[in-house]
């Protein structure tokens, strides 16, 4: 459990910036085309499959990486629900991506390194 | 005697009451709380989180192991309620019962889609039930994830709870005799013996694998050895 939710704090930084970024790539041509089939340009079917389906899969894993980040962060509901939702909407993920990072991520990896180093007692190691 | 014990605030706090603590305090009023007692600490003694006076009543009492840092006498079911009914566990559940069958009615949308013959609603139909057991499995561990002593708000306030003295309370007004008074197991903890050290070292171990919880099953009663 608490390897889960407590340990890996930079690893599971990295999985959810490589996934936001991968999703946030992915949707905005999927926008692009849908938009361009609502709009008659063309029927787009192969391109709007392809991105589809492969944004719907990596979204999934982008969920998990950011639902894992999340809990080793204890970031609370309402930002844990703006993450996922980032990941749906073109252009969102960056911003959301780059807030979570600075605002939330990178203080607390401080805080938490400060405490570990102040504090007797408990070895770095063992946090 | 040497008791460790979950506080009713969260599942990573510790109570540990150490008979020394209350010899040199000469105050008898705290009691001794035995192992499978619900005898509960003097709230002027031992400050819940967050009610901000602990650093008047516990000035140096906060930042190692073996501090008291949560009220005594917390039963399971303070826990369990704690843990299930608080605001934030009703808006999970809310949440997670809005969500899950919104996924359990796409999925069969999708499937009735792939079974009319539309060949890509075969995909669809894997992903949603993906998207509910994802719901459903951090539904549980926002349940059984502790706030308070990892966040970046848990730890700033710990800080702050830990912070020897604050000028702004301490300066303005003259020290008062009261005040001063529970100085005294502090230093009490200061003179720690061998054995003493070693049982904060038991302690801090057991602090660094977390808490009884569902998964980790671990005995938080811990006597002195002999």
């Amino acid at each position: 459990m608490k390897r889960l939710t407590q340990r890996g704090m930079r690893g599971a930084l990295f999985r959810y910036q490589l996934m936001a970024n991968i999703v946030g790539v992915l949707v905005i041509p999927l926008f692009f085309f849908f938009f361009l089939h609502l709009g008659g340009v063309g029927s787009f079917k192969v391109e709007l499959q392809v991105l589809g389906v492969g944004h719907g899969y990596l979204y999934i894993v982008y969920l998990i990486a950011a639902g894992f980040l999340a809990l080793k962060a204890r970031l609370h509901i309402p930002w844990i629900i703006l993450m996922f939702v980032a990941g749906l909407i073109p252009g969102l993920t960056f911003v959301v991506e780059w807030f979570t990072v600075t605002r939330k991520i990178h203080p607390l990896i401080a805080t938490q390194e400060q405490a570990a180093a102040t504090s007797p007692g408990v070895s770095p190691a063992a946090r | 005697m040497l008791i460790l014990r979950r506080a009713d605030d969260g599942e990573r706090r510790f109570v540990v009451l150490h008979e020394q603590l209350y010899d040199a305090h000469g105050r008898s009023d705290l009691g001794i709380i035995e192992v499978h007692g619900q005898q509960r600490c003097p709230a002027s003694v031992v400050s819940g989180s967050g009610e901000g006076h602990r650093g008047q009543h516990f000035p140096r009492l906060t930042g190692y192991p073996g501090e008291i840092i949560g009220p005594e006498g917390a039963d399971n079911m303070t826990i369990v309620r704690e843990r299930w009914l608080s605001k934030r566990a009703v808006s999970l559940h809310l949440a997670v019962l809005v969500f899950v069958p919104g996924c359990v009615v796409a999925a069969w949308w999708q499937i009735n889609r792939a079974e009319s013959g539309n060949q890509l609603s075969y995909l669809y139909s894997v992903m949603w039930p993906v998207f509910g057991i994802l719901g459903v499995y951090f539904w549980w561990m926002l349940l059984h994830t502790d706030y308070d002593t990892v966040g970046l708000k848990g730890m700033r306030r710990q800080r702050e709870a830990a912070a020897p003295d604050d000028p702004r309370t301490v300066a303005g007004a003259p020290p008062d005799p009261d005040e001063q008074q529970p100085t005294a197991p502090a230093a009490a903890f200061a003179v720690e013996d061998a054995e003493l050290a070693a049982y904060n070292a038991r302690l801090a171990e057991l602090a660094s694998k977390g808490p009884k919880t569902w998964r980790a099953r671990e005995k938080v009663v811990v006597r002195r050895e002999r």
